[in-house]
């Protein structure tokens, strides 16, 4: 339930990035909650389905980016991986380490990615800016903290035992058998 | 005095009551046989005059304070209906500037579609590249409208880029300004020829051998020679030119003619492109 609530969040958010957030001046509107959703999947989910997320995440950003197909799901596939190895090592569950960590983690995967396709890669070639970069990277770490908390909010309210509160529970009267 | 009091009062009841009746008839024998008032009638309409006047104000204040009140009772009505009209007309009026904006970009459309070689398509821009490393769109053409890879896309302002992935109703260009899309150009007024590829922002101009002669303000159309573009379409103005002393090309940057970040309709120009397959 949790994989398919979050699959379900990261099409849309994907989907409002492309088509509305992308007519925003670029410094408010760029973000990559993809991005942030493979990284709160690489803390927060077991392995095999933060896993499926991350590839399933980079198959949807195929379709809306890039030129190779199979680039994103490589991508997200490697970053969910070395995050969830960090997140083994490092105690990364508290909130206040996650803006760093999705800083951090885009400009590492944002440099390995460009370094692989300039030296194995001649057929794409990828627009670089540092300051575009730097400009994401803070807009990665302002946006992280919320979007992680609604992603909290959203897999307890769907994806957790408390859903059955929303059916209407039989009154507790007590035992009628003792006085 | 008791009795003295008793017996004066009748008197000067008597005294009041005759200065009254020689008042009266004063009054009556100065206006009999005149046609106009006297002096006591002018005193008396004078005082009696000023209090009527108060009185009427007075009264025409509460009237008119009833009345005002009770039209400010329907003036709020009126207000709120006003301003919910007001509102539908700024509603009206923006969407009409938005018709009108649409209407002669279409139209500029249509004259750039006359030009360009048939068929063509019209597409709207439908979403744009996430990632900061693709500059990419998505538009609202596929296959079922016979679009297919490599077909050029153009606007009013000049070239976009090339269809790169089609689905049934959409698909995929790659725009003019990613560093993956080249395409041949030449100085309009030169001639001089060269390859342009994308930098992310604007365009680089490649190798133009140094002994050409560039200028600032050149203006850059597509040479049609790749069969990829119709020749002649605007690309953009020369912006800046660089003298290395290494090597033997200039450095030249182009300023978009295409406002990249404000792309909303484009024509696909449907013409198959061997090279793309």
């Amino acid at each position: 339930m949790q994989t398919l609530v979050l699959a379900i969040l990261g099409s849309f958010v994907l989907v409002c990035q492309t088509a509305l957030l992308a007519n925003l001046p670029p410094w408010v509107g760029n973000p990559d909650l993809i991005f942030l959703l493979v990284v709160y999947a690489s803390i927060r989910m077991s392995d095999f389905r933060g896993f499926f997320l991350a590839i399933y995440f980079g198959l949807l950003m195929d379709v809306f980016s890039g030129l190779a197909p199979g680039l994103f799901p490589f991508i997200y596939g490697g970053l969910f991986l070395t995050a969830k190895l960090l997140s083994r090592r490092i105690i990364f569950d508290e909130p206040t380490h996650h803006p760093a960590l999705a800083a951090f983690g885009y400009l590492v995967c944002h440099s390995v990615v460009y370094l692989y396709l300039e030296i194995f890669s001649k057929d794409i070639d990828l627009f670089w800016s540092w300051h575009d970069l730097f400009l994401a990277m803070l807009i990665q770490a302002v946006l992280t903290l919320p979007l992680f908390q609604l992603c909290d909010h959203l897999l307890e309210t769907f994806a957790s035992d408390r859903k059955r509160q929303w059916l209407p529970r039989r009154s507790e009267t007590g035992n009628r058998f003792t006085s | 005095m008791k009795k003295r009091t008793k017996r004066a009062r009748p008197l000067k009841q008597l005294i009041v009551l005759s200065i009254f009746a020689v008042v009266c008839l004063g009054l009556l024998a100065s206006s009999v046989g005149r046609n106009e008032f006297s002096g006591p009638h002018k005193l008396i309409l004078e005082i009696l005059g000023t209090a009527q006047s108060g009185f009427s104000g007075l009264s025409g204040f509460g009237g008119s304070f009833f009345s005002d009140y009770v039209a400010i009772l329907g003036v709020r009505d009126e207000n709120a209906r006003l301003r919910e009209e007001i509102k539908k007309y700024q509603v009206a009026n923006i969407k009409y500037r938005e018709a009108q904006a649409v209407n002669l970009q279409l139209e500029m459309l249509l004259d750039l579609k006359k030009n360009l070689p048939p068929p063509t398509l019209a597409a709207v821009i439908q979403g744009r590249d996430p990632s900061l490393w693709f500059k990419t769109v998505i538009i609202n053409r596929g296959t079922a409208d016979g679009v297919a890879k490599g077909m050029p896309v153009v606007t009013v302002e000049g070239i976009v880029g090339q269809v790169l992935d089609t689905g049934t109703h959409y698909a995929k260009v790659l725009l003019a300004s990613d560093p993956n899309c080249a395409v041949e150009v030449l100085l309009q007024e030169t001639r001089v020829q060269g390859i342009l590829k994308g930098t992310g922002s604007g365009f680089r101009m490649h190798y133009v051998l140094k002994n050409n002669e560039v200028k600032v303000g050149d203006q850059v159309v597509t040479s049609g020679q790749s069969d990829v573009f119709p020749s002649g379409l605007p690309v953009g103005v020369v912006s800046k030119v660089s003298n290395n002393e290494r090597g033997m090309f200039l450095d030249i940057d182009v300023e978009p003619a295409v406002k990249f970040s404000q792309l909303e309709h484009v024509i696909i120009v449907m013409k198959s492109n061997q090279l793309a397959n």
